[in-house]
């Protein structure tokens, strides 16, 4: 999966180049598909998930609920529990390619899907 | 391995049908055995040394051939009286993995006992068969049995016994062992017995027995089964010598009795304990419940709701059992901690590490211990494991002394406490419990609104989200009645607890006591049979890893025609290990890169659509679209409501 989405970020990136559209947009979905590389090298996808919505060992990191750059990395820095990335680990050029990438993520539909839907129900007592 | 004698497994049609079971042997009153004695020559005495029982039984076996030469027959084998015993019991099944030292029980079961009370599930591991017990017993709130090959076959069987003895529940397991020495044919024979059996299981067991003369086998038999399933539950082992099992009994037989079987009445807790436990909870500003192994059975569900709603009192669930309504307005599961930082009484039910409730111990460099709740909060315990605390395996966790240490089942002491809380109020309390409650209600309906909006994160990625597959497969099953088994609702980051409507005790029966691998299949197994009739859907939720340690156990479900829908969650690897690495690469400030190493099971990838069929099970899958997620469920749900075992393998994220 990781070279599916590897391929599909590539082809947003050839797409957007094809339509002309800005240098400094394709700049950006480059700098997410790097993000994206490292995010996967580096393990963060296993408490986070590959598009950051979180799990049991670590929280929903994606818009909106993504932190901002500054915090973000700082954060990274100096977890209280996670596991710390030092700069020794992962430099700041990297550390924000991961940022991008995440910030690059949609945000979910405000509708829930179907079958969470279903769920939200009253309490049955 | 040959084909069971009997082609007998459970009757598929018949499994989830809700067809009531018939033919129980009817329980109390002494058990005359089942087949009559044949007069013969005067029974020596027996007396308890092992050689002079085997050289009785030899000087008493009945030459069929020539006075003069060797028997070459046996009647009235010894293991036909176990047999006896063993349906006095009310053990609806025996699992078993062939072997040497159990073939005389193993013969009697299938011929004598005409494979019914108990019935042959054959197994191709013994921790399998244990595993499948364990799902069993937590199902049916009575043990099954595992008919194991000594040495080895414990040996084996010793991870199982381990999570049944973690998690409290009784399992009744016979080995044998060629314990004369002057019998044992060459070295297995060697190999495989031992002077004692019991001590390979040691720290596991509830107790254990060999009976070395007939007369005793249904006293140590019946005890056994009467110990295991008396609180605090366990497992149980009787060893019986071959020797034992081979040779004849008659001329003894029809002096033997069968006593009549009764099972122990749980452990209520003392009345006077329990009235100051209500005067501590009703007093209180801020109880908290915290509920644990408190619920095998809709009743103790309802009575710790009831209690709940006496007190207006928040309810925080734990690993092993859900023990309130997953919607009920009082279930703050899953925000423990702001809970017990406000709280001023603990009531703690049936709880395994109450300390750990109220301190944490982060996994960092230097593992601080921090205490979450109030200094000055009361604790009051209601459990029986100090009668379980053993010194060396350390599954009685955190020492802990609180304020109030009630000992009594919490399941059978519940009604009394709440008829002594019922005792303690008094109009005064109404409003500030009823104004709690509106504010437990609160906070629980944010969490529940929580929860799905961060189960919608991810939805249509692929690796498919665990929450989306928790999520999928509740609406598959929306309109049945299941019991779902998975080993760890912590490898699911519980999105089951956190999505599902769970109102029903056995709707997800989570958790393998020790945490081992090897549980959820052969569990679900176990749970299969123990609710065959009831017109129940039962699920395996299962992990990868956890998986291969059983996979042969789909074997089992295939021979025995067992119609469980096993749901794979295959993330590919050990997670919890492959973060454990992680995180030792990032403290020492090491290559990340790596982690995989060791730690994941990919290259090649496991096809286990593919190792379903090829044990005779339905598969299909790999799924990685999350869109063909639902259509793949739908699909395996109508091969398990026609009766057959069926497996679905899906792509998933970590957690």
């Amino acid at each position: 999966m990781t070279l599916s989405r590897i391929i599909s970020l590539s082809a947003t990136i050839l797409a957007a180049s094809l339509l002309g559209l800005s240098a400094a947009r394709a700049d950006d979905s480059a700098a997410a598909a790097h993000g994206f590389q490292l995010f996967m090298a580096n393990n963060c996808y296993q408490c986070h998930g590959t598009v950051g919505q979180g799990g049991g060992n670590g929280p929903t990191i994606a818009p909106p609920r993504l932190r901002p750059q500054a915090n973000f990395m700082a954060f990274v820095r100096q977890p209280p529990s996670m596991p710390p990335f030092t700069t020794a680990v992962l430099d700041d050029n990297d550390l924000a390619a991961i940022w991008t990438y995440l910030n690059s993520l949609p945000a979910p539909s405000a509708t829930l899907p179907e079958p969470l839907a279903r769920l939200q129900q009253p309490a049955a007592h | 391995m040959s084909k069971p004698v009997s082609q007998s497994g459970p009757d598929r049609r018949k499994f989830l049908a809700g067809a009531a079971l018939g033919g129980a042997a009817a329980l109390g009153g002494a058990a005359p055995a089942m087949a009559q004695a044949t007069p013969a020559a005067p029974a020596s005495p027996i007396s308890s040394p092992a050689a002079a029982t085997h050289a009785a039984a030899a000087e008493n076996a009945q030459p069929n051939v020539s006075s003069q030469a060797p028997p070459i027959t046996v009647s009235d084998p010894g293991s036909d009286f176990m047999v006896d015993v063993l349906k006095t019991l009310d053990l609806d099944y025996v699992t078993v993995n062939p072997g040497g030292s159990i073939r005389g029980l193993h013969e009697s079961i299938i011929h004598y006992g005409k494979n019914t009370k108990p019935e042959l599930i054959s197994v191709m591991h013994e921790e399998i068969g244990v595993a499948i017990c364990h799902g069993y017993a937590r199902a049916a709130n009575k043990p099954m049995s595992a008919l194991i090959y000594g040495v080895l076959g414990l040996q084996h069987a010793a991870q199982a016994v381990y999570n049944a003895w973690a998690d409290r529940v009784p399992i009744y397991l016979m080995a044998g062992n060629v314990g004369d020495q002057s019998k044992r044919f060459g070295p297995p024979s060697w190999y495989h017995s031992a002077t004692d059996l019991a001590p390979l299981l040691a720290g596991s067991l509830k107790w254990a027995d060999r009976p070395v003369s007939a007369p005793y086998i249904a006293d140590s038999m019946q005890y056994a089964c009467r110990l295991a399933s008396t609180a605090p539950m366990g497992p149980v082992l009787v060893t019986f010598d071959d020797w034992l099992q081979e040779n004849s009994l008659t001329g003894l037989r029809d002096k033997l009795v069968i006593p009549a079987y009764h099972p122990s009445v749980a452990p209520v807790a003392a009345p006077q304990a329990l009235a100051e436990a209500a005067k501590m909870l009703v007093a209180a500003q801020y109880p908290v419940i915290v509920a644990e192994r408190t619920v095998s059975s809709q009743a103790d569900m309802d009575n710790v709701e009831k209690l709940a709603e006496l007190l207006g009192a928040p309810v925080l669930g734990l690993a092993s059992r859900i023990c309130i309504g997953t919607n009920h307005p009082l279930n703050l599961t899953g925000a423990n901690s702001s809970a017990v930082a406000k709280a001023d009484v603990f009531l703690f039910l049936g709880v395994d590490d109450p300390w750990g409730n109220l301190n944490s111990s982060p996994d960092t460099v230097t593992r601080p211990t921090r205490r979450g709740a109030s200094a000055t909060a009361k604790t009051i315990t209601i459990g029986i494991d100090d009668y379980a605390a053993r010194g060396n395996i350390q599954d009685q966790q955190h020492a802990f002394d609180p304020d109030l240490a009630i000992v009594g089942e919490p399941q059978a002491s519940l009604p009394y406490l709440i008829e002594a809380v019922r005792r303690e109020l008094d109009s005064g309390s109404h409003d500030a419990i009823t104004q709690r409650a509106a504010d437990v209600k609160k906070q629980h309906d944010a969490l529940h609104t929580g929860y799905l909006q961060a189960a919608a994160f991810g939805w249509d990625a692929s690796p498919i989200s665990v929450a989306r597959l928790v999520a999928e497969l509740d609406e598959v099953l929306a309109k049945e009645n299941v019991t779902v088994v998975t080993n760890s609702s912590n490898f699911l980051s519980n999105w089951p607890q956190r999505l599902w409507n769970i109102t029903r005790w056995n709707h997800f029966q989570m958790n393998s006591g020790a945490g081992g691998l090897g549980f959820s299949v052969p569990a679900g197994i176990g749970a299969a049979l123990a609710t065959k009739g009831q017109g129940m859907i039962p699920v395996a939720l299962q992990t990868d890893g956890d998986f291969m340690f059983v996979s042969s156990s789909l074997w089992t479900a295939a021979h025995h025609r067992i119609p469980l829908l096993t749901v794979m969650h295959n993330n590919r690897a050990y997670h919890a290990e492959h973060m454990n690495i992680q995180s030792m690469s990032n403290r020492r400030q090491r290559e990340v890169t790596q982690t995989d190493l060791g730690t994941t099971i990919k290259d090649p990838n496991i096809d286990y659509g593919m190792l379903a069929r090829s044990l005779g099970v339905w598969g299909t899958g790999p799924v990685t679209d999350p869109n063909e997620l639902k259509p793949a469920l739908q699909r395996a749900l109508d091969v398990v409501k026609g009766g057959s075992p069926a497996l679905v393998d899906v792509v998933t994220q970590p957690r």
